[in-house]
This record gives C-alpha cells, structure tokens and sequence, in this order.
C-alpha cells in the first residue's frame, strides 16, 4: 500500500480491514445529529452499502448539528436522506446507496439485510422496536443518544450512551437501560416530550465513539472488545466511560430475546 | 434471488469443533443444521441456522469407496427429516474438507447432496434446505430454497460475534 492510498493512514486495521468494511451492509436509522455524523465518519472510513430511513426534512432548526446540511438545504426542505446521499457519494463515488423516505417499520425488509445496524432515534420505544428487530435477525446493533437534564437552579446536565446490543449477548433491557417502567413513563408522556435538546460536540463524541466500536467489530484490530459494551457519556465532565451497570450484569444468555424468536414470525403447529 | 446465511460464532466454532473429530472408522464427520427463515427485500432469502445436531458415531456406515469420507445410515436421514417436518426448520448437511481457503463441494456431495435436500423438502417445501462446507478458516453453502430444484449459492455467510466475519461471494467483491 502505497502512502498516496486512500486508506494508507488507517492501513492498523489489518490487512483484510478494507474488505471487511466495504463488504458490510450498514444501516443507519435516524439522520439527524447523531445519524448524519455517523455517516459521514463511515464514509470517509471506506463503507460502501448502505441502508438509510429518515421521514424528515431540513428545517433551519436542525442546521446546529446536522452535518452535511446548508442553508440551502432547509430553504429547499431538503429530505434529511438526500443529505446523506450526497456526503456518501461525495466521498464513495460507487457506494451503494438505499435510501428510504420513511420510518423503517413502514417497510422493514431492507432493513433485514444489513450487517450492523446503527440507531440514532428518540425515545424509548423507538430503541426497544429497533433492537427488537435487529436480534431477531441476528444484527448487532449500536445505539446513541444524548439528553439534557435540568434540576432545578443547578446547571444543566447532558449525558448520553453508546450501547453495542450483540445477539446472543445481553440486550438493552439487561443491561437496565431500558425498563418497563420507563417505558411506560413513556407513553403516558406521548406528544408531550416537546423538542429534546441537541448539540453538534456531543453528537460528535458519541457518533466517533460509535463508529470506532463499529470498525473494531468488523476488524477486529483491538482484539480486545468487550461485549456487551455499555458507555455512559457525561458532557460536562467531559467524559466517557463503562456503564456501572455492566459490573452488575448477570451471565447467561438474554431471556428477553430468545433464540426460538429468529427470523420470521411464524404459526406453530398445534 | 439470493441466500444470506447468519449464524452466531458460539454456534460456527461447535460445528467447527464436532467435525474436526476424528472418527472410529469414517474419514470425515457429518452434522446437520437446523435453520429459521426470514425475508429481506430484493428477493433475498435470509437462512439463520440456529442449532446443529451431529450424526452419531452408530449411524455411520462402513464403506470401501475411498471417495466417500463417510456414509450415514437411513436412520439419521429420518430423524433429519423427523425434526424438519416437526419445526419447518430448514435442514442442512454439514461437514468439513481440511484445508485452508474457500472450499468447493466434491463431485460426490455435488451427486448425493441434492438426492438428500429432496428428502428434505418433501417434509417441509417451505423451507430452504442445502449443504454447508467448512474449511479450516473458510465456508460456502448450497441452498435450495423453498421448491426450487436447483441449488445458489450462498451469497453471504456472516459469522455473528467479535469480530463479525464474512464468507460467500460477496467477500470478493468488498472494494470495488
């Protein structure tokens, strides 16, 4: 590999990274602030088959942290997966490129044939519906997300995870970021939860550190990955750490998604 | 139409594991695995092989042809076919040639495998149904899926765990 190769900077990864990464069918959920980071760092990295879902537009509001946009763009209202095509394509000329204008539970199929699957969407719900899916087409599947907290007169607080959900392995609701309270919490708030704050720095930390878990699961190039991988990022200490939760993990498989749930739901023989 | 083959690692390195032993008189071991089905878009029959059940050591057959590593009795082939009409699980004939790199089926498993898959598909036509080869770092399958007569081959193979591996066509064609 020649120093002037495109990949000659990031040749650490081994000697088959390149075809690991350009064989793996990506999906990304979500492109807004978290999403679109990711996909322009995938890009970049060297993936070329991509699986895109977002219903939205660019609106002005969204240019605070939406990589890839411009002015423009919100004048133009802009679907948020055009955006996307053009950074990948800009950087992957012969990148494949499946987008969809949608949620992805409207038409999940194509979601189906991803390698990994990236999940950069709001609530509680949503993330359950996602993993769901994901383990039962044996998907790996990383989750982001960032929210601001605020009690009374102190500062406010932002914090966030990144969670690498692997079948087989303990699930969301394992590893207590997801529970039946919390969700119910969550319903009881539908069209209530008013616009959730986002900036770019903190998207930025958990997309990079989401994309870097992505290329060590593909490569393999630490060979020292330990999953499940649960980290919690706290913004205004500016820091990212295991979850102290995983240190109370049970072993054992997941009994939330078990293995007789692969594949297609299906009639069972009485 | 195309077949993508996953299955977790804990699984890919028991079959690896059981096939690599060696037996009293038979020069190569058998397994079956049992898959789930699911539909992706594009015409893409995703095939998930979720348990894998060896042959044991009294159904093999003596046999004297050297081309033939190992013959199975009709005993395993019904209880094969027993499970794949009880679940409508998809069955799949699994065994090892010891040696690095893509490994190709022989003109024996390419004349015997399809007289099996038939078996198969009479106890469950919805299915997709086949032949799995493993290599020592490598694999490739041959799928009939659900009332076809011809087999694919398999376009992807994903080895789920750390690190994610692929194997099939698609690795090939990974940069272009």
């Amino acid at each position: 590999m020649s120093d002037d190769d495109k990949y000659s900077r990031q040749s650490f990864l081994g000697e088959h990274a390149e075809t690991w990464i350009g064989t793996c069918v990506v999906g990304i959920i979500g492109l807004g602030g978290g999403g679109s980071h990711i996909v322009q760092q995938l890009a970049h990295i060297g993936f070329l088959r991509y699986i895109l879902y977002d219903a939205d537009i660019v609106k002005d509001h969204n240019l605070n942290r939406l990589i890839g946009a411009t002015l423009a763009d919100a004048v133009e209202n802009l679907p948020k997966i055009e955006v996307a095509r053009r950074v990948i394509l800009g950087l992957q000329s012969d990148a494949s490129v499946e987008a969809y204008r949608e949620r992805w539970q409207e038409h999940p199929e194509p979601l189906r044939r991803c390698d990994l699957i990236f999940g950069c969407v709001d609530g509680l719900a949503e993330r359950r519906e996602l993993e769901a899916c994901a383990r039962r087409y044996l998907i790996p599947y990383i989750d982001i997300g960032v929210d601001v907290h605020q009690v009374g007169a102190e500062p406010p607080q932002m914090a966030g995870q990144v969670i690498l959900s692997m079948p087989g392995e303990p699930c969301l609701m394992c590893m207590g970021f997801l529970s039946e309270t919390d969700l119910a919490r969550e319903a009881a708030r539908y069209g209530h939860a008013g616009p959730r704050p986002q900036v770019v720095w903190a998207n930025g930390v958990l997309a990079s550190t989401a994309v870097g878990i992505a290329v060590d699961l593909l490569t393999g190039w630490t060979a020292a990955l330990l999953v499940p991988v649960y980290l919690s990022y706290h913004s205004n200490l500016a820091t990212i750490k295991p979850h102290i939760r995983l240190e109370h993990l049970e072993s054992g498989t997941c009994p939330h998604y078990p293995v007789e749930q692969v594949g297609d739901p299906r009639f069972r023989k009485l | 139409m195309s077949a993508h083959i996953r299955l977790l690692k804990p699984l890919y390195e028991r079959i690896l594991a059981d096939l690599q032993r060696p037996h009293p008189f038979a020069s190569e071991r058998v397994g079956f695995l049992f898959a789930r089905m699911g539909s992706g878009a594009n015409d893409t029959h995703l095939i998930f092989p979720l348990d894998y059940v060896p042959v044991p050591d009294d159904q093999y057959l003596p046999t004297t042809d050297f081309k033939i590593g190992a013959e199975i009795s009709s005993e395993a082939i019904r209880d094969t076919m027993q499970r794949v009409m009880n679940t409508g699980e998809g069955a799949f004939h699994a065994h090892l040639h010891e040696h690095l790199g893509r490994p190709r089926f022989s003109r024996v498993d390419m004349k015997d495998l399809p007289l099996l898959v038939r078996s198969f598909q009479h106890a469950c036509p919805e299915a997709s149904h086949g032949g799995f080869l493993i290599s020592e770092d490598d694999c490739m399958a041959a799928v009939w899926l659900p009332r076809q007569r011809d087999p694919i081959t398999a376009e992807k193979i994903t080895i789920v765990g750390y690190p994610l591996r692929f194997h099939g066509g698609e690795r090939y064609v990974g940069r272009r």
